[in-house]
């Protein structure tokens, strides 16, 4: 590694921080309309009539679409089961019913109003167990199951596990909905290109949005293209198609280009929430304290429509062990219907309320067998050699020891060092994880010019985190020996750039950055082709460093890189590659799958949080004093980015922990759709240092300079190292999230009694 | 302000003359539609994030919240203004050392109310707590604050230390 530790600048950083990048809803382009969409008020209803008549005829209105006008094709990416506009029947408080384009956006949201919609109201369900189990089943898709998805995985024998087990807890906890509250509103701009359809938009997956818009509209695929603007956040919200298919169907219908963006309350009452969820978890514990049977039933609610629940429901069965060796398991993960906004993926998907949820688990069983809480996971850690539910091998270390014995350490210095003299309450708690890094498919494609200057083209989506923008150049300047400033990056288009899965997965820096050593890889070889005819020595004796070619022992016989990037041209073509990537599939042994759609994590990595906490009894307010995050992904490429990945996911964790809880309420609205009423944690909220700590000692043989993904796992662990901390100070905690002050006041009540 | 005419906005400095569809345009529209500055963004437009953050004569203000015809004898500072000064390149230039953003919706309005902040104190020194107080109007929800705090302190020890440098290149 000679320039990835270096302390390299993010080369989009300055533009962003001065306000001169684009966002969507910074582009204006000529004769662009404003499309705002009509929604449903009510949960479900037949639709009667929608008249349109006063609407057309409000200034400055160029058209008015309802279903009758469009393309009668659903989307959706494992289920299509979501009209662009509800036809016949509308399922949630915010369904889209009409849309209408106008010259201003004023003009569009009074011409909104206008539209008169008659709605013969329907039975509806917005409670998760009632539409997964209730006695009267209301169908929210008529004459279909609720159970969009139904998820089981089974290892060994766990009922006889249990029957015969020396000690057997259960626990239930419920978890809420939370929006990922990017900044940035949702939005999207269609602009037809006479063949096809051009679209500008917040996403975080384009060539997603490329195929799905291409389906939806009966156009080629290479006729549709997608380019992504700076992105003002996504944390997941923004994988979903979003309103591109809203504003390419009015685009299409008036020939002109349509802008479509979110107000914030609309963006919170009608995007895709993290899911609330209730879990049940049984767990047989031998007296030695060795875990025999895990058991698990879990329900997701995926709102009106399935969206990304039908993989969320995997993630959610996959988790359910956590990083432990448990012989046997039987999970079962469900999927369900209601009639409220449609959730979706939010960092860690399926999997965070599943950490919460299996660390406070072990807590309790800890507790009931009497055993230190430590103890009982270094008893079950699973190791190098045990497989893990799915029956996936673990064939490297497993760190999770390791970054465990830190925090612990860690927390005896808080414990020791803490001098409460304001009357509140400290706990010390910590939770494990372990997480995977997507190895989904990314192309690459590199050239090097005359001035040894580079041109790295990636279908990867710069979300903020730099791994783009930062990362993949210094994984291609370490393969050739260049620094990162002379390579120029070409990105955020689908028809400028092959393929990539969309950042998503904590994949960014794996999976693309993998295409880009390989398409590196092919440069260097072909550099050393033709040094090793100018030179006259074997390729195999050449090596690329600081911008030059050297021979290896010799390192006065050397060319610089443009010498050599010119000859090449002249002799045999241009320095170009490209190269393709997708993890290998993982053999799985030993366990019975149904409908796993996550079914490896293929590179495993291990977290580990700890916390103090202090706690006001009077008022039940939780404040997060001191908080360390130790996180073994490999090697840390860009050890400044990998550190703003952890502490901005931590305080996300605490969000979710503590104040974050996107409410509907029983008619199906979303009673809090504002960041008044939806608290996200502001400056004064958050520990004024979150340490951070990587372990580096299991470098990825498979990952570019060793790296692992780390996108992810720093939002899994909060809410159970603070559940555990709340625990330790009070002896028991709420069994739903989040901590607000109402539910740990109840506590404190209930033990004082 | 009279109606049929155009309404007259002072923006970092220079007089911008701006059509109102109707009387009601809030600041943020005026600024990013009628003067084409798009670096103030609308977060929520209730006043919660802070995203939109301009100085009114040199006070931090949500412009969602203002109405233009209410500040047409105001001199309103965007941060395509606030970057331009020593003060403003010098804290864009820590935001950029300090990985103090992300995704960058939030930052410009970080940079003009840290901008202020610095202009009131400068001279003297400010702590952490002054800086998280400041900026408890702006929300982020990718960086988790710590390096902005870092960012906007190193600005402050540079304005003590003398005149702030202008921006360098990236």
């Amino acid at each position: 590694m000679n320039s990835t530790r270096a302390k390299a600048i993010r080369r989009d950083a300055r533009v962003r921080a001065t306000g001169e990048v684009r966002y969507t809803d910074d582009i204006v382009v000529d004769g662009m309309l404003y499309g705002v969409l009509v929604r449903s008020p009510i949960a479900a209803g037949r639709i009667v009539s929608i008249e349109t008549a006063a609407a057309a005829s409000s200034p400055g209105v160029v058209c008015v679409l309802t279903a009758a006008d469009i393309t009668d094709r659903c989307f959706g990416n494992y289920v299509k089961d979501q009209p662009i506009l509800a036809r016949d029947q509308v399922r949630f408080v915010g369904d889209p019913l009409a849309m209408v384009a106008a010259t201003s956006q004023s003009s569009a949201r009074r011409a909104a109003a206008l539209v008169e919609v008659v709605l013969d109201p329907l039975p509806y369900v917005v409670d998760l167990a009632l539409a997964a189990d209730g006695p009267r089943m209301v169908c929210v898709h008529a004459g279909e199951d609720n159970e969009v998805e139904l998820v089981t995985i089974q290892r060994g024998d766990p009922a006889g596990a249990i029957a015969t087990a020396h000690t057997t807890t259960t626990t239930r906890i419920t978890t809420q909905r939370a929006h990922q509250a990017y900044l940035e509103p949702r939005a999207a701009l269609a602009i037809p290109t006479g063949s096809g359809l051009s679209i500008i938009m917040s996403t975080q997956q384009p060539f997603g949005v490329r195929t799905a818009i291409a389906e939806l509209f009966g156009l080629p695929e290479s006729s549709v293209d997608v380019q992504v603007p700076a992105i003002g956040g996504g944390f997941g919200g923004k994988l979903h198609l979003g309103l591109a298919p809203h504003a390419a169907a009015m685009a299409l219908a008036t020939g002109r280009p349509v802008q479509v963006v979110c107000s914030r309350e609309e963006d919170m009452a009608t995007a895709n929430p993290r899911e609330n969820s209730i879990i049940e978890l049984t767990t047989a514990i031998d007296a030695d304290g060795i875990i025999r049977a895990r058991r698990a039933d879990i329900i997701l609610d995926a709102g009106a429509y399935a969206t990304d629940t039908p993989v969320l429901a995997s993630m959610a069965a996959f988790f359910a062990t956590g990083p432990y060796s448990i012989d046997n398991v039987d999970v079962r993960a469900r999927a369900i219907y209601t009639n409220t906004c449609p959730t979706g993926s939010f960092r860690g998907p399926g999997g965070t309320q599943m950490v919460h949820a299996v660390e406070t688990h072990l807590d309790e069983v800890a507790d009931a067998i009497g055993l230190d809480r430590g103890e009982l996971r270094r008893r079950n850690f699973i190791r190098r050699g045990q497989r893990g539910l799915t029956g996936e091998l673990m064939v490297a270390e497993t760190s999770i020891e390791e970054c465990m014995d830190i925090v612990l350490q860690r927390l005896d210095e808080y414990r020791t060092s803490s001098d409460p003299t304001d009357g509140r309450v400290r706990g010390y708690g910590f939770a494990c994880a372990w997480w995977s890094t997507l190895g989904t498919p990314s192309a690459a494609t590199i050239e090097m010019h005359d001035d040894a200057t580079i041109t790295l083209s990636t279908g990867a989506t710069e979300i903020g985190s730099g791994a783009v923008s930062m990362g993949l150049p210094l994984i291609v300047a370490d393969v050739l020996g260049v620094e990162p400033d002379a390579i120029s990056l070409r990105s955020g288009a689908t028809n400028g750039a092959p393929f990539d899965s969309g950042s998503r997965g904590s994949r960014t820096m794996f999976a693309a950055g993998n295409a880009c050593v390989l398409a590196a890889e092919e440069i260097a070889r072909q550099l050393k082709e033709e040094a090793s005819l100018l030179l006259e020595v074997a390729p195999a004796d050449l090596v690329l460093t600081h911008g030059r070619v050297e021979v290896v022992g010799s390192p006065t016989v050397t060319l610089p890189l443009s010498e050599v990037a010119a000859s090449a041209k002249g002799r045999s073509g241009p320095l170009v590659a490209s190269a393709r990537y997708r993890a290998e599939l993982v053999p799985l042994e030993g366990s019975t799958l149904h409908n796993v759609r996550f079914r490896a994590l293929g590179e495993p990595t291990f977290h580990c949080h700890g916390v103090e906490i202090a706690i006001d009894t009077e008022t039940g307010r939780i404040e997060v004093c001191r908080y360390i995050a130790v996180h073994e992904v490999g090697r840390i490429v860009n050890p400044v980015g990998a550190r703003g990945q952890v502490e901005g996911g931590v305080v996300q964790g605490i969000g979710y922990a503590l104040t974050e809880h996107l409410e509907t309420n029983d008619r199906g609205e979303i009673r809090n759709p504002n960041f008044v009423d939806y608290r996200i944690p502001t400056i004064l909220d958050v520990p004024p240092v979150i340490e951070t700590v990587f372990v580096e000692s299991n470098a990825s043989p498979r990952g570019p300079l060793g790296a692992k993904g780390l996108g992810e796992p720093p939002i899994l662990l909060v809410a159970p190292a603070i559940g555990a901390a709340l625990r330790d100070a009070l002896g028991r905690i709420p069994n739903q999230l989040p901590f607000d002050p109402a539910s740990v006041r109840a506590i404190v009540e209930g033990a004082s009694r | 302000m009279i109606v049929g005419q155009p309404l007259q906005l002072r923006v970092n400095g220079t007089v911008h003359d701006i059509e109102l569809e109707e009387p009601d345009v809030l600041l943020i529209d005026a600024i990013r539609s009628g003067c084409g500055l798009t670096g103030t963004k609308l977060g929520c437009g209730t006043g919660d994030c802070g995203a939109c953050t301009v100085l009114i004569d040199g006070m931090p203000a949500n412009s969602c919240l203002v109405y233009a015809v209410e500040v047409v004898d105001s001199e309103i500072e965007t941060v395509e203004g606030v970057a331009a000064t020593s003060l403003g390149a010098a804290l864009v230039d820590r935001i950029v050392v300090a990985d103090a953003l992300q995704c960058g919706f939030c930052t410009p309005g970080i940079v003009v109310t840290a901008s202020a902040l610095l202009r009131s104190v400068q001279g003297s020194a400010i702590d952490d707590a002054a800086v998280r107080c400041a900026l408890a109007g702006n929300l982020c929800r990718c960086t988790g604050y710590a390096p902005i705090v870092a960012a906007v302190l190193a600005t402050a020890e540079v304005a003590i230390a003398g005149p702030a440098r202008g921006a360098t290149g990236s």
